[in-house]
This record gives structure tokens, C-alpha cells and sequence, in this order.
């Protein structure tokens, strides 16, 4: 192999991803050809209104819809007719104010901006034109006259929604004054081109594409991003889960918990007390059998004390009878006389292994396999809790009582000493 | 203050209770709240129509004056405000539609200026002004709100209810022109208890915008389920080919040790 061969993946990667532009671009181009060729012309009978707003403000430049008659009195106009007057005085343009209302089932669909520039267009006369709505907005245009530059921007809202002709003639005054003091020569800006908004085709729905459902978008992009990675995901379960179950064994040695209650505790000595007896019964000539029978004796009898006495919790002595039941029957397992004693760090971890150096307690003590590969930092978060005298957890060598004078489970022996607290000789 | 009123102190009797000074509290404790409130709460919204507000000037006064003063000279009135709502030949066709219906008819189509017609409170000013005798109907462009008041002799010859069979009948914005020669047809039909009736209880006909959203709505929902079938069938074809590459690999991974 002389040259370097790219992936099939990426090449089907590259070619997927410029198909995708591609049809991105066809789309783009389409849509835009397709809302140009919508734009039908307008019937005749949409030029009915502006024909007579035309033909009456030739003869007087304010006009007002005899439907408006009512928003402007006598002097309104007045005032509006010298301001208008001023202005064209000032600015060399023709002014011309149209009072209207302007539905959204006008010719210009309710766009004021649209309904001036249609005006301009169907009478051709230049001039300064402001509209005035039933709503009470403003609306101002300059065609082929100078405009207006942007310092003192007012967007003919009027201040009030709910009372619109409130002041109406002092704000078209106030328009015109405006322009008449904002008017600049240099420039006649003509206002940005505007499309009517398509006859008969108000109440279409936004989306005009009408070519059926797509089908090799989402089946590309399943089985080329999501198949794959339900698939790696599916793959990758069985391993995560067993590798989770396995860190957790690895954590507590085996299956030994970090805080044992006293109801797990009395149970699990019970079951190991049984299990002992029942070991003992079979055992026949066994180098263990006299360090069991003493196990057992020690350990049943505390079991039986602690069940008796019932009410104080007695963590520590359920422990210790625990521990010891486990004790007799390793040594009836392994036909020793001299069983390993605990994991000092967790005793519910099994037989100790070799000693370790523990951090706060000084001397090397003796703990399992897995507690002596623990590092050092670790080890803090192994050690069994069960509950104190109260009722908290703590740690198993805070305890005090019989666990402690069994050496927290280091004692070889304890059975003398759990007899003579028991008070059996 | 002769009354032994104990200050309120945080420590006080009644302190936990509440200030029994303040009227709002004492009230809820009597449960007096709601019908207190009620008038508030039942205040309209704000909507505005034109009998509302006051500092308008164009009210159904200013709006009666301009439909009369127009109605003298032509018993047809349509407004140029609404092209997009109305046909060309509109004022032709309602015309000829209320010709011979035994009574003169006045129509108003009126533009919407600023609020939503009130023709209930327009119809009576304007059979003042009109001598009231004869039906007058006014109605918006898009043939919505309308109402028909039957006055004076023309009581005997045109049913009071047909004017609400044709608005029932139909649906909403079919436009101006269709309701009035619906009218015009209930009238002439003679029928127009039953249809009435009928009208009042069956469904509104369903409007064409509705019919389009409803058509929209069901192809978008038909195309989704398309879709998201067409992803589940690629997710499923890969997530099968990765699964089984996996498996396979795995076998003869084995089979090769």
C-alpha cells in the first residue's frame, strides 16, 4: 500500500455532508423563486379607495375620510393646515396628510407603510406623506423629497393604546414640525421597497412546501448517527454493568457491608452459631474441634444474653459473638487450631491475610488481602460502622465494652473473657 | 377612647389571629372576600368596543349620522375600506339580492374602525333616524357581526329570525355579500321557524380557514409519523448491523484463540 486510503466511513461521511449542503442550497433557492413567482398582481377594485384619496387630495392636501370625520374639528384642521403649510414653506416639499383607517382587509392588508407607498405609486406625485390611522399611529414617508435624518426617531405609536385620539392633532402637528425642522436637502432617501401582501392568500398556512412527508432525511440521520450509537450503547451495557459489580466486590472485600445495623449483625450471628453447631456434630477428630467447641460455647451464650436482655443495643457484643462463630468454623474448615483472626480494618471482611501499617492507630495490625492493597488514603472509608451505645454509627474500634477487651477481634483467645463477663465460670 | 382596646403587641391575645382592625382580614374571616370582590372581579375586559369609550369621537352616534346620511341617498351602503374582504360587484349583488323582498331593506357594510362593530347598539339610533320603518341591517366586511333590526310595517312581511337562520347557517367569513343574499333567501323561502331552529341547534359550519388549519394539522401529523417511522427503521438497520458485527467479531475471535 503506497498511498494513504481514506476510511470508507469518512468518505461516505464526506459525501453524506455535501449532499446535505447541496439540498440545503436547492431549498434556499427554491423558496425564494417560489415567493416571487406567488406575488400576483392586485384586482382592479384594490385601487377603488386610493383612486378617490388621490383624486381628493389633488384639490386639497389634507385629507380626511368622511368615516374619520369626527377625529379632527374645524380648527384640528386648521392647525394641521398651517403646520403643513409651514413646512413646505421651510423645505421646498409638498406635504400631504391622509386621516384614514386602515383594516387588515384593506388593499395594503393594514400596513400603513405599504398603503402610502401604494399612494405614491398610483397618483406619481412626490411629497412628504403622513397617514393617520383610526388606531391613532403615524405613519410618514418622503418620496422624491428630502427626508428626514434619524436624530428624533419618533415611531408614531400612539402613548396611549386604549384612548388613540387622545392629542391626535397636536401629534400630527408635532410629525410635521418634525420634518419640517429635521428635513435635509442633500439627501432624498427613497423608503426601503415594499411587496403587498399576496391577494387571497392571507389565511394560507405559513408552510407552503406541499411535497409530502420527508423520508431520506430522518432515515439517514438514524442510521447514521443514532443506529450507530444506540449500538455502541447497547454494546457497552454488559461490560459497564459487570464492571460496577466488580469494583463493588473488590470495595468490601466479600459482600461484607461498611455499616452493619444490629438486626444484621444478631442475624448473621445466628446463622453462623447454627452453622457452627451443625459443624461441630460432624466433626470427628478435627485439630480445630476444641478451639470451635470453645467458640461456640462463648458464642452462644453471648448470642442468648444479648437476645434476652433485649432493649440496649449491643453492637459490640453481637460482634464479638459474630466473629468468634466465624473463628470456630474456619478452624473446623481448615483443621486449625489457631484460626486467623479478623480483618482489623472491616472483621466482616474474612480471615486477616498479613499486616499493614494503619494510619492513626500506630502499630501494624493485621487485615485482609484486599484492605492490605487499599491505599493508605482508602483505608479511612473501609472500616465497619455499627451502632453505638445511642444508637449512632461508629466505628467499629471506638466501640468500647466486650469488643474492646477482645481486642477489637485481635485477641486470639476471647472465650475466657467472654465467659467471665458473662458472669459463667 | 372609652373602649377597652388592648394594643396588638406580637404577644397579644389576638395577635396570631390577625389584626382585627384591618377590614380585609376580618372579612375573610367571615368569608365575606368573594362577594366582596365580585363586582371587581366581573368588571369587562378590555375589549374595546365602540359604545365604551368615552373620548373617542367616532361612537355609534358620529357612525349612525354618517350611514343615514348615506342610506338617503342609497339604501346600499358599502365601505371601500375592506377590498380583500369583498368582491367587486359586492354593492350589485347585495342590492339585487334585498330588491323585492315586500319591504326596503338597508344594508351597511361597515369597515372595523379601530373597534368591533356594535350593531346592536347602531341599529336603534338608526331606525330614529330613518323613520324606522323598513329592515336595517349592519354587518362588518367579513360578514361577521351583523345584525338585522325589523322595524315599523315591515314587521308583518319579514320574520324577525331570519336575519340570525342566515348568520347560524353559515359559516364565519364567508364575507358580506354571501350572508345578506342568505338572508334574502331564508326570507323568500317562507320556512324560516324550522330552519331556525335547525340553525340554532346544529353546528356552525366549519369556515375555510378552519377546514385548511384542520387539513394542515392532519397532512403535518401524517408526514410526522412518516418521519419518525423512517428514523426508528435507519436506528434500528444500524444499531442491528453494529450489534452484529459485534457478535460476530466476538465469535471468531474465539474460535481464532
Amino acid at each position: 500500500m503506497t498511498r494513504p486510503r481514506t476510511p470508507p466511513l469518512a468518505r461516505r461521511i464526506d459525501a453524506v455532508l455535501a449532499a446535505a449542503l447541496l439540498t440545503v442550497l436547492v431549498a434556499v433557492l427554491a423558496s425564494v423563486t417560489a415567493a416571487r413567482a406567488h406575488a400576483e398582481p392586485m384586482p382592479p377594485h384594490a385601487y377603488q379607495r386610493l383612486d378617490r384619496v388621490g383624486a381628493a387630495l389633488a384639490k386639497d392636501p389634507l385629507f380626511v375620510d368622511p368615516d374619520l370625520a369626527p377625529l379632527l374639528g374645524r380648527a384640528d384642521r386648521e392647525r394641521v393646515r398651517a403646520a403643513m403649510t409651514a413646512a413646505t414653506a421651510a423645505t421646498g416639499a409638498p406635504v400631504r396628510v391622509v386621516v384614514l383607517p386602515n383594516p387588515t382587509d384593506s388593499e395594503s392588508r393594514g400596513d400603513d407603510d405599504v398603503f402610502l407607498q401604494m399612494l405614491h405609486e398610483r397618483t406619481g406625485r412626490d411629497a412628504y406623506h403622513v397617514l393617520v390611522t383610526d388606531r391613532g399611529y403615524i405613519t410618514a414617508a418622503a418620496y422624491g423629497v428630502p427626508g428626514v435624518r434619524y436624530g428624533g426617531y419618533d415611531d408614531g405609536f400612539p402613548p396611549d393604546t386604549s384612548a388613540p385620539a387622545a392629542q391626535l392633532t397636536e401629534r400630527i402637528v408635532h410629525q410635521l414640525d418634525g420634518y419640517r425642522l429635521g428635513a435635509r436637502r442633500d439627501r432624498a432617501v427613497t423608503p426601503r421597497v415594499r411587496t403587498p401582501a399576496p391577494w387571497n392568500e392571507e389565511d394560507r398556512p405559513l408552510r407552503s412546501r406541499d411535497d409530502g412527508p420527508e423520508i431520506a432525511a430522518p432515515l439517514l440521520t438514524g442510521l447514521l448517527l443514532a443506529g450507530p450509537l444506540l449500538g455502541l450503547l447497547l454494546l457497552g451495557v454488559p461490560p459497564l454493568a459487570r464492571a460496577l459489580g466488580a469494583r463493588r466486590r473488590r470495595a468490601t472485600g466479600r459482600d461484607a457491608p461498611l455499616r452493619a445495623t444490629p438486626r444484621h449483625l444478631s442475624r448473621t450471628a445466628a446463622r453462623e452459631i447454627d452453622g457452627l453447631r451443625g459443624d461441630l456434630a460432624a466433626a470427628d477428630g478435627n485439630p480445630g474441634e476444641a478451639f470451635a467447641g470453645a467458640a461456640y460455647d462463648a458464642a452462644h451464650l453471648l448470642l442468648e444474653d444479648v437476645t434476652r436482655s433485649g432493649g440496649a443495643e449491643r453492637s459490640g457484643d453481637l460482634l464479638t459473638a459474630l466473629v468468634l462463630a466465624r473463628r470456630g468454623r474456619r478452624a473446623l474448615a481448615d483443621r486449625d487450631a489457631r484460626p486467623a483472626t479478623p480483618c482489623f480494618i472491616n472483621p466482616l471482611h474474612g480471615p486477616s491475610a498479613r499486616k499493614r501499617p494503619i494510619p492513626g492507630r500506630g502499630a501494624s495490625r493485621r487485615v485482609c488481602g484486599a484492605c492490605a492493597d487499599a491505599p493508605r488514603g482508602a483505608l479511612a472509608g473501609r472500616y465497619l460502622r455499627v451502632h453505638d451505645d445511642r444508637g449512632r454509627f461508629v466505628r467499629h474500634d471506638d466501640l468500647g465494652g466486650l469488643w474492646a477487651a477482645t481486642g477489637h477481634g485481635t485477641r486470639h483467645d476471647p472465650a475466657p473473657r467472654i465467659l467471665e463477663h458473662l458472669g459463667v465460670d | 377612647m372609652g373602649r377597652n382596646v388592648a394594643p396588638i403587641t406580637p404577644d397579644s391575645p389576638g395577635a396570631s389571629e390577625g389584626n382585627v382592625r384591618n377590614p380585609y382580614t376580618s372579612a375573610m374571616r367571615r368569608g365575606l372576600l368573594l362577594p366582596l370582590l365580585l363586582p371587581a372581579l366581573l368588571l369587562p375586559g378590555a375589549a374595546p368596543a365602540l359604545a365604551d369609550d368615552d373620548a373617542y369621537p367616532v361612537t355609534p352616534s358620529t357612525r349612525a349620522d354618517r350611514i343615514a346620511s348615506l342610506w338617503k341617498r342609497d339604501r346600499v351602503v358599502v365601505t371601500d375600506h375592506a377590498p380583500r374582504s369583498l368582491p367587486p360587484d359586492a354593492k350589485a349583488r347585495i342590492t339585487a339580492a334585498t330588491e323585492k323582498l315586500g319591504a326596503p331593506v338597508y344594508v351597511a357594510v361597515e369597515p372595523r374602525l379601530r373597534a368591533v362593530l356594535d350593531a346592536r347598539a347602531l341599529l336603534p339610533l338608526l331606525r330614529d333616524r330613518m323613520n324606522g320603518d323598513g329592515v336595517y341591517i349592519v354587518l362588518e366586511a367579513s360578514g361577521s357581526l351583523g345584525e338585522a333590526l325589523v322595524a315599523g310595517s315591515a314587521t308583518a312581511v319579514i320574520p324577525e329570525k331570519a336575519w340570525r337562520t342566515a348568520d347560524f347557517e353559515l359559516a364565519s367569513g364567508v364575507g358580506a355579500v354571501a350572508v345578506v343574499e342568505r338572508f334574502a333567501e331564508v326570507v323568500r323561502s317562507g320556512n324560516v321557524e324550522a330552519r331556525y331552529r335547525a340553525a340554532v341547534e346544529a353546528e356552525r359550519p366549519k369556515s375555510a380557514t378552519r377546514k385548511r388549519l384542520d387539513a394542515y394539522e392532519r397532512a403535518r401529523s401524517e408526514e410526522s409519523a412518516v418521519q419518525w417511522t423512517a428514523f426508528g427503521a435507519g436506528t434500528a438497520a444500524s444499531a442491528g448491523a453494529v450489534l452484529l458485527f459485534a457478535f460476530l467479531r466476538r465469535r471468531t475471535r474465539r474460535t481464532r484463540r
